[in-house]
């Protein structure tokens, strides 16, 4: 008998047991992009960070810093404006803008899309500015091959305990704005060790784009990025 | 504030299965959400409740099993949940830990009806 309302219809419950990644087809996509990469021999970087923290500034220092060593390719993910995309493109490289509307990451077809309008051939060091949001990119694999988490001094050392997830997930962690360090009290020491309590492979690298500080070693990491990639 | 991306892909995902068991409705939705999975409960039952309307869902009730994290020591082997802070060992404070549990977010179990009656068995 229909339990709901006692009518003599019978139904069948029947119970699924599913066990399966809510994500799974995001985690295959991303594979899919990753695949694609390989293919052209690119280097896939995913950047992000909360607002702000200086994600395109350290993507125009960097584009400086490599010109005449490789071909860099960026896309930009925004919640709206293309005003990042404009600042790439000033820097005469390949851009691509992603406008997320509601969206508060990029997710693997985004970027799957976003590639396809690129010149994957001409490309060898491809940057995804993700949206600024230290919550939500993280949860989404896009395909990239190293996933970068800046944390910039401005937005205090407390940031590691709060938005766990994102320092798990990334291989690198930089910390930005340095050359502002000292007017903050921004424990450097306690952001790190909390960082790397969560995440002990995450590699570190302090930097300013501003001063250039520490910049060296963040170009060292690409080439030898880029170096593996091709060997 | 990707609760509602989660909720698109929960819906499509038991959207198939329901369509693949023709289902004539879909009762309760089961899935298990890490406590560091980044997704905000109450968020994402406000987003279930949201678009849930007009799909195989609509009359479904989401069940949410927070699953705490879990991690075991490197060091003295002794596995803890709940940890504070989150990566360091209770036992003999060694930071060398692995996550067990605790990131993922997986879709458990999903309830249908359905009043065709060769359906009953499970696969
Ligand atoms: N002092 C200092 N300011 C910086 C540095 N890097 C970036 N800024 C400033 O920080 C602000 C934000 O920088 P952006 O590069 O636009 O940050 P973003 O992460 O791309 O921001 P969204 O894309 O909006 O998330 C700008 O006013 C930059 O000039 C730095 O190394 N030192
Ligand atoms: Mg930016
Ligand atoms: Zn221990």
């Amino acid at each position: 008998m229909c339990q709901d309302c006692g009518c003599s219809l019978t139904t069948n419950t029947k119970v699924l047991e599913v066990q399966k990644r809510i994500l799974e087809k995001n985690d295959a996509e991303a594979a899919q992009n990753r695949a694609k990469l390989e293919k052209h021999g690119i280097l896939g970087i995913n950047l992000m960070s909360s607002p702000g923290a200086g994600k395109t500034t350290l993507l125009e220092k960097t584009i400086e810093l490599l010109d005449g060593i490789c071909s860099i390719g960026v896309i930009e993910g925004d919640l709206e404006t293309e005003r990042d995309a404009e600042r790439i493109r000033q820097k005469g490289v390949a851009v691509q803008q992603i406008t997320t509307g509601q969206t508060c990451h990029l997710d693997a077809a985004m970027v799957h899309s976003a590639m396809h309008r690129m010149p994957l051939e001409e490309i060898d060091l491809l940057f995804v500015e993700n949206v600024g949001n230290l919550v939500c990119p993280a949860a989404y694999d896009i395909g990239t091959h190293m996933n970068v988490v800046l944390l910039s001094v401005t937005e205090g050392d407390d940031k590691p305990a709060k938005y766990p997830l994102v320092f798990l997930k990334s291989d690198l962690l930089l910390i930005t704005k340095t050359d502002l360090a000292g007017v903050l009290e921004f424990d450097m020491e306690k952001a790190v060790s909390d960082a790397l309590t969560i995440n002990p492979r995450l590699q570190v690298i302090k930097l300013s784009a501003k001063s250039g500080d520490g910049m060296d070693e963040w170009i060292t990491l690409l080439r030898k990025g880029l170096e593996d990639r091709i060997s | 504030m990707h609760e509602f991306s989660i909720v698109q892909s929960i819906l499509d995902t038991v959207e198939g299965y329901a369509r693949q068991s023709s289902a004539s409705s879909v009762k309760r939705v089961v899935i298990r959400a890490g406590a560091i999975s980044g997704i905000e409960p109450h968020l994402l039952q406000i987003a279930f409740d949201t678009f849930k309307g007009h799909t195989v869902c609509s009359e479904a009730a989401l069940e949410i099993i927070i699953e705490p994290l879990k991690v075991e020591c490197c060091s003295c082997s002794k596995i803890a949940e709940n940890t504070n802070p989150l990566f360091r060992c209770p036992f003999c404070g060694s930071t060398d830990v692995r996550l067990l549990n605790g990131e993922d977010l997986i879709l458990e179990r999903i309830e249908m009806e359905s009043s065709d009656a060769e359906t009953q068995d499970s696969p």
